[in-house]
């Protein structure tokens, strides 16, 4: 094949899997249009010596892993067609010149120097399981950047995407980027390592960018569809970043904890799994772009712990989050927040009342200073944000007591006793030291690449929008007022009695 | 009348003790109160912890809106490892822009650089994309060379856009201060 047309028959494969996608575990069904590409029929008849048989659409194992059922799923499939080591044999027998021939015909969209096998540690995959031997982290990883292009088939042969083909598309492209990042790589070699799936569609979310229903198997992954109408260079790279989250941080998470007998209970109470979540989708968008299109990870680079504890009183959902520690004493720690929900409303309570305060001084200076109402417009504002934001605040911290307060029944009566204590148990569990291991080792990551050496941490700002000046004089904000009425109140004191 | 942070401390760690027996780890608190000497504005909540798996120290006291701050840097596994490394990170920076000029200090008789930066005052949630405009409150601080490598930056932030008529935040942190000492290892 002229390799100039490698790339084509690539990305038509992985167009194929994305649009024909039924599920990893599937049966692959060879009359479904697309499902193979020319010659790649005749390349799985022709491995091992006719190893594999097709009749009615399936393809039949004669040595199948498990003799109850000899017909081959999707993820086998791509996997027999991505590399030798995908084929190789379980009772170790060599491999014949035709079978080498059909290997390397099977592997003609891979390019040129690519090693091309999906054996992650150097070791021989078995037969019927496209899992390797156990690895370590970092020989994942290794074998991943070593092998991206088989890497990616098999990482989309445990993705089944929905939605309209536009969408697929977008998802499809999506995936493409993930496997440009390192980090990205990494993870879809741990989660085609560990036979991890998911559903991948997009649909009508609330002012949310994603989100995954992981009560279902495979979890469900829900991507916004306001991506689809936004400026594709900002919302590109913003929509892989946003799967890397769902789809690593959360359904793969949530498949890897229930693999570890991990409980539900303390997957969701777990603070880190929405930081962790959201690292790697700034890692990804950083390894991409150089920056991050629709957040900027500084809040929690500049003072981890202090944005744990900023969150806390931010939603009913953060209130109820315990680091490894915290989840020890699950009640006591509860309890404890009480008092956070309190100083919070009345720090809010105290900075209405100054909002309130600010309002005769700014209109004294127009009433009796003559300066142009105008001109005071951004001062004015400025209250009104406060106010807008102080009063939903409000409203956030009501529902923060509230969901605490009925945490803490739940703990403390009988019927929560149960789950109190799978929570406690979970505190120390080997999982949830790794899980916190991982999200120190992707914020140190993180940190690295926006050091300020690298100009991966040139973050863009969006330019600044100055607004002309009224003939009246310059606009004046709540800073300058401060600093008029201190002014005036040296000057002219009689105003101020 | 003011009561001696350090003294506190002492008060602190003896408890620590007497509850288990022998302390094996210096808490936050008393990282920094190894450090420096201070007198904490009085009646004002203590909150601490740390960062970088504890080597990066954070105590902070709070009352209402404003806050003083001590974060202590510069050991082995620190976050930054150097004041430089502090001032391009993004603990010192407004979305991404250097810190602006903010006059001098003067600090246990040393001349410091006062910084001044804005910060959104609700942190963004991980799981939506960060709104476009934030509601900003105000951070000043400057970074006070330790032994040994290490720096102190203090800081005092309001947590709120609306400037304190009775400045009471402010004049904490200038009384704060004219108490701070570094200390001789």
């Amino acid at each position: 094949m002229p390799r100039g047309l490698k790339p084509v028959f690539f990305a038509l494969f992985l167009a194929a899997a994305v649009s024909a996608s039924a599920g990893p575990d599937d049966l692959f069904d060879a009359r479904v249009p697309g499902a193979l590409q020319p010659g790649q029929q005749e390349t799985l008849l022709s491995l091992e010596n006719g190893r594999y048989t097709l009749k009615e659409g399936r393809f039949f194992d004669a040595r199948p892993a498990d003799p109850a059922e000899p017909r081959l799923t999707k993820a086998r499939v791509a996997e027999l067609l991505a590399g030798p080591s995908s084929a190789a044999r379980p009772d170790g027998s060599s491999t014949s010149a035709a079978g080498d021939a059909a290997y390397r015909r099977a592997l003609s969209h891979v390019p040129k120097g690519t090693p091309a096998q999906m054996n992650f540690d150097g070791g021989t995959a078995r037969g019927g399981d496209i899992r390797g031997p156990p690895g370590t982290a970092a020989s994942v990883a290794a074998s991943a950047a070593a092998n991206p292009t088989a890497l990616h088939v098999q990482f989309v042969s445990r993705l089944v995407f929905k939605g309209s083909r536009q969408e697929r598309e977008a998802l499809g492209e999506a995936v493409g980027l993930i496997m440009r990042s390192k980090t990205g790589r990494e993870l879809a070699a741990e989660f085609v390592k560990e036979r991890a799936a998911a559903e991948v569609t997009m649909g009508d979310l609330n002012h949310n960018s994603g989100e995954t229903d992981t009560s279902l198997d495979p979890p469900k992954v829900t991507l916004s569809r306001e991506y689809l109408g936004k400026d594709p260079d900002h919302s590109r790279v913003a929509l892989a970043g946003t799967l890397a989250h769902e789809l690593f941080g959360h359904a793969f998470e949530v498949q890897r904890s229930k693999k570890a007998g991990f409980p539900e209970v303390a997957h969701d109470h777990y603070r880190g799994d929405e930081i962790g979540s959201r690292l790697i989708d700034w890692l990804v968008q950083t390894e991409l772009a150089g920056k991050v299109a629709d957040a900027d990870p500084k809040d929690f680079l500049e003072d981890p712990e202090g944005y744990y504890r900023e969150l806390l009183t931010r939603d009913p959902y953060y209130i109820l989050t315990f680091s490894p520690k915290e989840m020890k004493n699950p009640v006591t720690t509860l309890r404890g927040r009480g008092k956070l929900i309190d100083a919070d409303a009345a720090r809010t309570a105290a900075e209405l009342k100054s909002n309130e305060e600010w309002r005769p001084i700014v209109a004294h200076f127009v009433k009796v200073h003559g300066i142009a109402k105008e001109r005071m417009e951004p001062a004015e504002k400025e209250l009104d944000d406060y106010l807008k934001w102080a009063q939903g605040h409000q409203s956030k911290l009501a529902a923060c007591r509230k969901a605490l307060e009925e945490q803490i029944k739940r703990w403390s009566s009988p019927e929560g006793a149960k789950e109190k204590k799978a929570l406690i148990a979970a505190a120390g569990s080997p999982y949830l030291n790794g899980l916190e291991a991982r999200l120190t080792v992707r914020a140190r990551a993180l940190r690295r690449l926006r050091a300020g050496r690298n100009p991966a941490a040139v973050i863009e700002m969006p330019p600044l929008v100055i607004s002309p000046e009224p003939a009246s004089g310059p606009k004046i904000d709540l800073e300058e007022v401060g600093r008029m009425y201190a002014e005036d109140m040296e000057k002219n004191p009689g105003h101020w009695k | 009348m003011r009561r001696l942070w350090t003294a506190a401390l002492i008060l602190m760690t003896a408890a620590g003790a007497a509850a288990g027996g022998t302390v094996k780890t210096k808490t936050p608190a008393q990282a920094v109160a190894a450090a420096l000497s201070f007198t904490a504005p009085k009646g004002w909540t203590v909150v601490e912890y740390s960062n970088a798996e504890g080597a990066d120290p954070v105590v902070r006291f709070e009352s209402l809106a404003d806050a003083v701050q001590i974060r202590l840097f510069g050991a082995p596994g620190s976050d930054y490892a150097t004041p430089e490394d502090f001032l391009a990170g993004a603990a010192a920076s407004e979305q991404g822009a250097a810190p602006a000029a903010a006059g001098t200090a003067l600090v246990a008789g040393r001349k410091l650089a006062v910084h001044r930066r804005r910060f959104p005052i609700e942190a963004a949630d991980p799981h939506r994309p960060s709104p476009g405009k934030s509601i900003m409150g105000t951070e000043v601080f400057c970074v006070l060379p330790l032994e040994g490598g290490r720096f102190a930056v203090l800081a005092y932030r309001r947590a709120s856009p609306i400037p304190d008529l009775q400045r009471k935040g402010e004049k904490a942190w200038e009384a704060f201060l004219k108490t701070v000492r570094p200390k001789a290892k």
